[in-house]
């Protein structure tokens, strides 16, 4: 047993008699089989009884230790607000999540560009960027000269005005019910880009939807180290931003303000209250462990804060005393006292599905088994974020494994009838207005279905996959997709009405999961880490071009 | 549908899984919970090794205490880098400086001397077993006592239960040169056994 061999079946040997205690020695020889037994043996030399919890104790007495303590949910003392805003706070906890940086493949690139190509890369890299932008360029020309082009120099329309609780979108999907109706009114044509402002640090993302109130928008974006996250506030107008917080770990999901204050949550298990003027913080508590949830949104009703705390994604639906939630195997929601904090009541979720709770309790009223809601193949973590949607007695549930649309009793749960789409579709919330459902298809199609028998009224192809859900504002259906393209849709017989590009780059970037629609205006989170404002804009005419 | 139980669902993997190490380390510098865990999962390692490195249990504990509190003062500056192991090799570097800290400390101030024979084990399920670990402990000891110091410090990561590519990561060395250290501890080491069984019959 010498030379590289012998030591890789000694190491061998060694590694399984840690793991597994009593291998089979295969090659080694008996002497060295017989010593290293013997090391592990005095490797598991028994510890004395109670060492663990009184240097547990001891440390659980440290003033670090106890200081954070005092800041759980589950104190029966008054939430303390923060002396202090808490701008830029945390900036430190930059530990990395491994699920996001499996996401990106950034851990990958670090090492890549370390190495003796990283010149030549480097170099290519540079060419295809030129390349690109003088296509860009050359496009953007050739569209100035013969339409009126949205990204052109866009002028604001709009005359500002008093903020009011029409000027409003709350939560996501525009309402806690989940509808996607949005207050509007949409933008008049031609519609451009009125502002763009990055909100995400470094390279990172907008997922979440904004919500807009009270003149100020709120989102949150997961930063560009993969680790932490950050909620801003801009004004809804120019976009200039006011405020903003940095949260533990990322926050995919969105805001919910209500009374005052914004609440979110952020991916790996933090609930959040601050105060939306200023972004002072009221409380946080830790959810449970592991609390992971990709693009979780909270609905407060009543005083009382609903979010999944682990699972899915999905963002829980209230309707008439009872919160809808789709969840996986062992998936949690539970119900926090907007207030204090202080937990209500938990549920969890035995099998993948959709459950209606008492909203007061959480005990069960009704369920319907879905099929199992895996980690997404490429990252290794849960997005599945779809939710319910109630209108009136029927709840409305995408099953995205099954690629099945459900109308549902929201008293009983018992099954009206159901839609097949033509793709899963993971990250898909109907909308209801007027006796229609419009729902939304990785395929990219965008389907209306009739709200009372299921029928099919007409569909529209978008022009790429639609993971981000459909929302409607009066008679215009609202998507925007994967290449980052908005899309305004008749609602009442499935054309289209314009399209118009999130970003003014010659790079794509996928739009976040819905737009919201609000005062003549659309507002889009973007991957490329930045919110955009849509709305009607003049076109400076170029010079020389005779008045109309 | 209604509250009948729902049937069984055969396959799909568990939600809930135990967090990795880099996730509470995230969440612990303000989740007593998280640090907790970090503390559950990684201090019979860490106790084990301190007792190793100075030989007597009450210490042990004080070291071990020491280690966990800097690991927590720490943790906002931490960064875990792109290995699942790196939390528990970054404790071990906190946990080898500490016990280097403290044998220099020991040895100006040697009121207390120690030697490998002051090791003892702890009692095992009867007497006899004891006695004999006991025994088996001591002889071990004095045979771990007389290797280099860097192959000691090796095997006693070895013991405290890092697999060989974590000590190559907590040593800065090849996984290729860990592996070919620890063939020539044990060669030594048996060379040892056998001078002293045949000095012995």
């Amino acid at each position: 047993m010498t030379g590289p061999r012998g030591d890789d079946e000694l190491n061998y040997f060694w590694n399984e008699i840690q793991a597994h205690g009593n291998p089979d020695r295969g090659s080694v020889d008996r002497e060295t089989a017989e010593l290293v037994a013997r090391m592990h043996r005095l490797a598991a030399v028994p510890i004395p009884e109670g060492a663990r919890q009184r240097v547990w104790d001891r440390l659980a007495a440290q003033p670090e230790l106890t200081r954070i303590e005092g800041i759980g949910p589950r104190t029966a003392s008054p939430p303390v607000p923060w002396k202090q805003p808490i701008l830029m706070m945390n900036t430190s906890y930059a530990l990395p999540n491994p699920a996001a940086k499996r996401r990106f493949g950034w851990s990958r690139g670090r090492r890549f560009f370390e190495g003796p190509i990283a010149w030549i890369s480097f170099a290519l890299l540079l060419l295809v960027i030129a390349q690109g932008g003088w296509l860009f360029v050359e496009s953007g020309r050739h569209r100035s000269r013969t339409a009126p082009d949205q990204l052109l120099p866009a002028v604001l329309t709009r005359e500002s005005a008093t903020p009011s609780a029409r000027d409003s979108v709350t939560t996501l999907y525009g309402d806690s019910a989940r509808t996607g109706v949005m207050p509007g009114p949409g933008p008049v044509e031609p519609v451009g880009i009125l502002w763009s402002t990055k909100i995400a640090e470094g390279r990172g993302l907008v997922f979440g939807s904004a919500v807009v109130s009270n003149g100020l928008l709120f989102a949150g974006a997961v930063n560009g180290d993969g680790e932490s996250g950050t909620l801003v506030a801009l004004d809804s107008a120019t976009g200039v931003e006011r405020w903003r917080v940095a949260s533990v770990s990322p926050t995919s999901g969105s805001p919910t303000v209500v009374d005052g204050v914004v609440y979110f949550r952020d991916d790996l298990g933090f609930l959040y209250a601050v105060d939306a003027s200023s972004g002072n913080e009221r409380w946080r508590i830790p959810l449970e462990i592991p609390a992971s949830a990709w693009a979780s949104s909270p609905a407060v009703v009543d005083g009382v804060v609903y979010i999944n705390v682990s699972g899915t994604g999905s963002s829980p639906s209230l309707s008439g005393g009872t919160a809808y939630v789709v969840n996986s195997a062992g998936g949690k929601v539970s119900a926090f006292d907007a207030n204090t904090g202080l937990e209500k009541w938990r549920f969890t979720s035995p099998k993948a599905g959709v459950y209606a709770l008492d909203a007061k309790t959480g005990s069960q009223r009704w369920a319907m088994e879905m099929m199992e809601i895996g980690p997404f193949w490429t990252t290794g973590i849960d997005e599945v974020t779809n939710s319910v949607a109630v209108a009136g007695d029927v709840a409305y549930v995408v099953d995205g494994k099954a690629k099945t649309l459900y109308a549902l009793d929201a008293a009983t749960g018992q099954e009206q009838w159901k839609f097949e789409l033509g793709a899963q579709a993971l990250q898909n919330t109907p909308a209801i207005a007027n006796g229609t459902v419009y729902v939304t298809d990785e395929l990219g199609y965008v389907y209306a279905v009739d709200a009372a028998n299921g029928a099919e009224r007409w569909h529209f192809g978008a022009p790429s996959t639609l993971r981000s859900s459909a929302v409607i504002a009066g008679d215009t259906v609202y998507v925007c997709d994967e290449s980052g393209v908005v899309v305004a849709i008749d609602a009442s017989t499935g054309t289209e009405r314009w399209q118009t590009r999130t970003t003014p780059s010659a790079f794509r970037h996928r739009a976040g999961l819905a737009p919201i629609v609000v005062n003549g205006m659309i507002f889009v989170g973007n991957f490329d880490g930045s919110i955009y404002a849509f709305g009607q804009v003049f076109v400076t005419p170029e010079p020389g071009t005779p008045a109309a | 549908m209604g509250d009948e139980p729902l049937p069984q669902v055969s396959d799909g993997p568990p939600v809930g899984a135990e967090p990795t190490d880099a996730e509470l380390a995230i969440r612990a510098p303000h989740d007593p919970a998280a640090f907790q865990l970090i503390y559950d999962r990684h201090f019979d390692a860490v106790f084990r090794f301190c007792y190793y490195r100075c030989g007597d249990w009450a210490e042990a504990e004080d070291l071990t205490h020491d280690v966990f509190l800097r690991a927590f003062r720490g943790l906002p500056h931490f960064r875990a880098g792109t290995h699942e192991e790196s939390v528990r090799a970054w404790i071990f570097t906190i946990a080898r400086r500490e016990t280097a800290n403290h044998w220099r400390y020991r040895s100006r101030h040697p009121s207390d001397p120690l030697t490998a024979a002051d090791f003892v084990a702890a009692s095992g399920p009867t007497p006899e077993e004891a006695a004999l670990a006991l025994d088996d402990h001591r002889l071990l000891w004095n045979l771990i006592a007389q290797l280099k110091p860097a192959q000691r410090s090796l095997l006693e990561l070895r013991l405290a239960g890092l697999k060989d590519v974590e000590i190559a990561r907590e040593l800065q060395r090849s996984h290729d040169a860990i592996r070919a250290e620890q063939s020539r501890i044990i060669k030594r080491l048996r060379a040892m056994w056998r001078k002293m069984e045949g000095a012995s019959a």
